[in-house]
């Protein structure tokens, strides 16, 4: 055989290897992975010390997937409680070195060992860069597991999460507890459960965990321990059944969830102003009228208790005051529910929902900050003065329940004949022929949007409100001005930033179906509005 | 050449006055007099969130303008998938940038700065920042070095390389012949969307920081061209970062001029001073030579004077020595004739007796 000969064929042996051995790394590689990229990459970096090497980014679904016949415990030891920690190899952190050579001997040291047991192994002694490497090419695809209300029922209602007692129908407990100070344990209250971040915040701290660490040692080894019992339906233990952003969808979603049961009310009448003024016995009888809450309203349409509960599931007024206590980091009351910036507050959170695609055609031309509801739509308790204020709370309910009821949120319609059918728009015409705007057509797509919810029905309750969102800045009135009584027919030299005629219109809209998500027509389709001028 | 009186006083004045225009000039640049811009200068404000990309300004342009016709008509979008650039047929043009894949529209011409930049680099003053608001070009004094094309942060002037005779550097006018007829800038008056509004730039400033108070979650807060390059008479304000729809966020807010004006304050100290100091320099070399000369002439001449009076002394040593010792000579030859006579006269003397004797 000739020596060229030889040459290549020990090159095709070459391209052959190398072609098997990346199919078998991309094979290892993809195990943990979905089409995102990885949801289980935990970076591992000792703090307290001076680090020489890079994090190692650590795949914690590929090693249990390679450890597929062995249990927690091949990494993890058990605390006090007998509950894993997670944490590797230990129950407390120690020192920088300590905790340095905790990892090195024990993921080396189980790396070599599988090495000389003639399976497949990771990086072994002295293959350092193997681990500490920062490979950006590594995609995430991990998300927060949102714990929404219909998980939270899904638990609520599992028959194998049972009851701390017997003396207690419901579950709660199993999760919800308080911290008790003194005996430094943590037990069940009924009727006190919180959200989790009430306590468990972003860091750990001397007497609480964080929620990160309190949410893989409580979740689960629960989980685990009912895999263990060989109950069928339990929770996940891999990190991309939580996390991961695609399997997330997959979470089975109930759809109509029950109210949670902590003993919230319907309806509540928010009378903090009067309350005050009852108290004080002052002569001031006038006051700002009640607002008739409907909790379970709200209950339903929010995503969780947080949404405006943030720091506890007391009533907003013991920590927000009328005057601002430190407590409520000074915020008063009358901010805490006017406040449009912010999402916690009733007016920033109906602003919020004002920006969704069905409102913005209207409402995202409107200045922000501007709160353009009147007082007496959400302050609507017909009681003139303080005295009329009932003192028990049960008759206090009684009355907000009555006022809730007596809204009427019917569908808003108008009579057709009182809407125009077609307006031609020929102010303007010039390049382009006057364009004729459908303008009944347009009312009722506005309308039917409108009327899609509650919140939209009860705010556009005035006749003609729903109208101002074109014709604005004008009294409401079925024959509103025409937009040319304010726009002046071209830009002047001298503006004061009010838009001429059609950049009034185009603004408008252009600008609406924009925000509505409104394709076609196309913004720069011009002939589609206004044919061209032969 | 004689010099009257009336002469050397009018020479006198006039450079004085020179001096003095040349030292308020500095002080303004470099001193602590800031340049706030031509009060009441006009301006236009473009919304970068209202743009839609239609090309009705570029068409407006090319119209009042007179430019030629462009090939792909201006109802053609796709000329917005590729960036562009102001060139000598287009003084604006519209390029599209896709931020989290929807299309954002930016509007690029001259900026029309308050200090412009190319003003500043132009050495015949081609380009004048007039104080209603356009940086003017005159094409009638402009020599083609195309200084104002590297001077201009923006990228804007453009130069007409296809015409071989008459070449000129092109940009926006912001429509002064308009403006003066009381028009509106012919992009401004064909926006469909008011994304442009021409006004007083004081104004428009107040309009802008309306606008972004109104929407703050629509607006970044910033004005671009308030300050950028020490302002600008066209105004910015947009729904995206101004870096990511290809805006210099890098230029400071210092007037290009004043970044110059400094070493340029330089050049009439330098034009002026340097030839006398040089000269005065050359003069003092020239006469240090010229004395080192005459001294060296002068030593030398006294040295030579007083060898020739040694060599005087030598030679007349040497002849009085030469004349004794001749002296001396004649003595002695003298006293030695003499001695050889006496003695001959005595030897004959003698003879006689012996010969008696015998």
């Amino acid at each position: 055989m000739s020596f060229k000969k030889i040459f290549q064929r020990s090159i095709w042996v070459v391209i052959f290897l190398l072609t098997v051995s990346v199919l078998y790394l991309g094979a290892l590689e993809t195990t943990g992975t979905t089409e995102n990229g990885r949801a289980d990459i935990i970076q591992i970096q000792m703090t307290g010390g001076n680090p020489q090497m890079p994090a190692v980014n650590f795949f914690h679904d590929m090693h249990t997937a390679s450890l597929e016949n062995q249990d927690c415990s091949t990494c993890h030891l058990k605390g006090e409680d007998k509950q894993y920690s997670f944490k590797f190899m230990r129950t407390v952190d120690f020192d920088y070195n300590v905790n340095m050579t905790v990892y090195h001997e024990n993921c080396i040291g189980c790396h070599n060992r599988m090495k000389s047991e003639g399976t497949y192994a990771g990086p072994q002694t002295g293959k350092c860069r193997d681990c500490h490497n920062q490979d950006a090419n590594v995609a995430q695809s991990w998300n927060d597991l949102d714990f929404d209300r219909s998980l939270h029922y899904r638990h609520e209602s599992a028959q194998a999460i049972k009851p701390v007692s017997e003396k207690i129908k419901d579950n709660c407990g199993s999760c919800n507890h308080e911290y008790d100070k003194k005996t430094r344990k943590t037990v069940y209250v009924q009727g006190k459960e919180g959200a989790c971040q009430y306590c468990h915040q972003d860091k750990d701290s001397k007497d609480v965990r964080s929620m990160k660490t309190v949410a893989h040692e409580s979740c689960v080894n629960c989980h685990l321990k009912l895999k263990a019992k060989r109950v069928i339906k339990t929770g996940p233990t891999e990190c991309k059944d939580c996390h991961d952003v695609n399997l997330q969808k997959e979470i089975k979603q109930i759809e109509s969830v029950p109210r949670m049961k902590r003993s919230q009310p319907d309806v509540a009448l928010m009378a903090t102003a009067m309350m005050k003024a009852v108290k004080s016995k002052t002569k001031i009888k006038s006051t700002i009228r009640p607002v008739a809450f409907n909790h379970k309203k709200h209950e339903l349409s929010s995503q969780s208790c947080q949404t405006c509960h943030h720091a506890s599931l007391e009533r907003c007024s013991s920590c927000h005051t009328i005057s601002g206590d430190k407590k409520g980091q000074f915020i008063p009351l009358e901010k805490a529910m006017h406040e449009v910036k912010s999402t916690k507050s009733c007016v920033g959170c109906h602003a919020k929902a004002q920006m969704k695609k069905d409102c913005a055609g209207c409402h995202s031309q409107m200045a922000a900050g501007k709160n353009t509801n009147k007082c007496n739509q959400c302050h609507h308790v017909d009681i003139k003065d303080s005295e009329e204020l009932p003192s028990n709370t049960d008759s206090q309910v009684r009355m907000a329940k009555s006022a809730v009821d007596t809204r009427k949120i019917s569908s808003l319609m108008y009579e057709s004949k009182t809407v125009p059918e077609m307006v031609l728009i020929d102010d303007l015409a010039n390049e382009y022929q006057a364009a004729e705007f459908p303008h009944q057509k347009v009312v009722k797509a506005l309308l039917s949007r409108l009327n899609k919810n509650t919140m939209g029905t009860y705010f556009h309750q005035d006749k003609y409100v729903m109208c101002q969102g074109c014709h604005h800045n004008s009294p409401q009135s079925a024959s509103p001005p025409k937009c040319i009584s304010c726009h002046g027919k071209t830009q002047t030299m001298s503006t004061d930033g009010r838009p001429g005629l059609m950049g009034a219109y185009h603004g408008q809209c252009i600008g609406c179906h924009e925000k509505m998500g409104i394709e076609k027509p196309a913004a720069t389709a011009c002939i589609e509005c206004h044919k061209k001028k032969p | 050449m004689s010099i009257s009186r009336r002469k050397f006083l009018g020479w006198f004045g006039g450079g004085l006055s020179a001096a003095a225009v040349s030292a308020a000039d500095t002080a303004m640049a470099g001193g602590n007099h800031h340049f706030k811009g031509h009060p009441d200068t006009m301006g236009v404000l473009h919304d970068i969130s209202r743009c839609i990309g239609c090309r009705k300004c570029e068409e407006a342009c090319n119209r009042v303008n007179d430019l030629p016709k462009p090939e792909k008509a201006f109802d053609d979008l796709s000329v917005l998938n590729q960036k562009r650039r102001t060139h000598a047929n287009a003084y604006t043009v519209v390029n599209r940038f896709d931020i989290d894949s929807k299309p954002v529209f930016v509007k690029k011409q001259c900026n029309h700065c308050m200090e412009p930049a190319c003003a500043s680099a132009c050495f015949v003053k081609a380009f004048q920042k007039t104080p209603n608001g356009p940086v003017a070009y005159d094409e009638s004094v402009c020599v083609g070095c195309r200084y104002c094309m590297i001077a201009c942060p923006f990228n804007i002037p453009a130069y007409e390389y296809d015409d071989a005779f008459s070449p000129a550097v092109t940009k926006c006018t912001l429509c002064a012949p308009r403006i003066q007829k009381g028009q509106l800038p012919g992009c401004v008056e064909s926006c469909p969307k008011e994304a442009l509004i021409y006004g007083n730039r004081k104004q428009l400033i107040k309009i802008a920081r309306e606008r972004i108070n109104k929407y703050p979650n629509r607006y970044i807060d910033h004005i671009y061209g308030e300050h950028e390059m020490g302002g600008t008479s066209w105004l910015y304000i947009s729904n995206v970062d101004f870096s990511k729809v290809g805006m210099r966020e890098d230029l400071g807010i210092t007037p290009a001029p004043q970044l110059t004006s400094g070493p340029l304050a330089a050049v009439p100290i330098v034009v002026g001073l340097w030839p006398v100091l040089l000269t005065g320099i050359y003069a003092i070399s020239q006469r240090k030579d010229k004395v080192a000369a005459e001294e060296q002439a002068d030593a030398v001449a006294s040295a030579k004077a007083e060898a020739d009076e040694v060599m005087k002394k030598q030679i007349a040593n040497v002849k009085k020595q030469a004349a004794k010792e001749k002296e001396a000579a004649i003595k002695k030859e003298v006293k030695i004739a003499l001695e050889a006579a006496a003695k001959e006269a005595e030897e004959k003397n003698a003879e006689t007796p012996e010969k008696k004797e015998e």
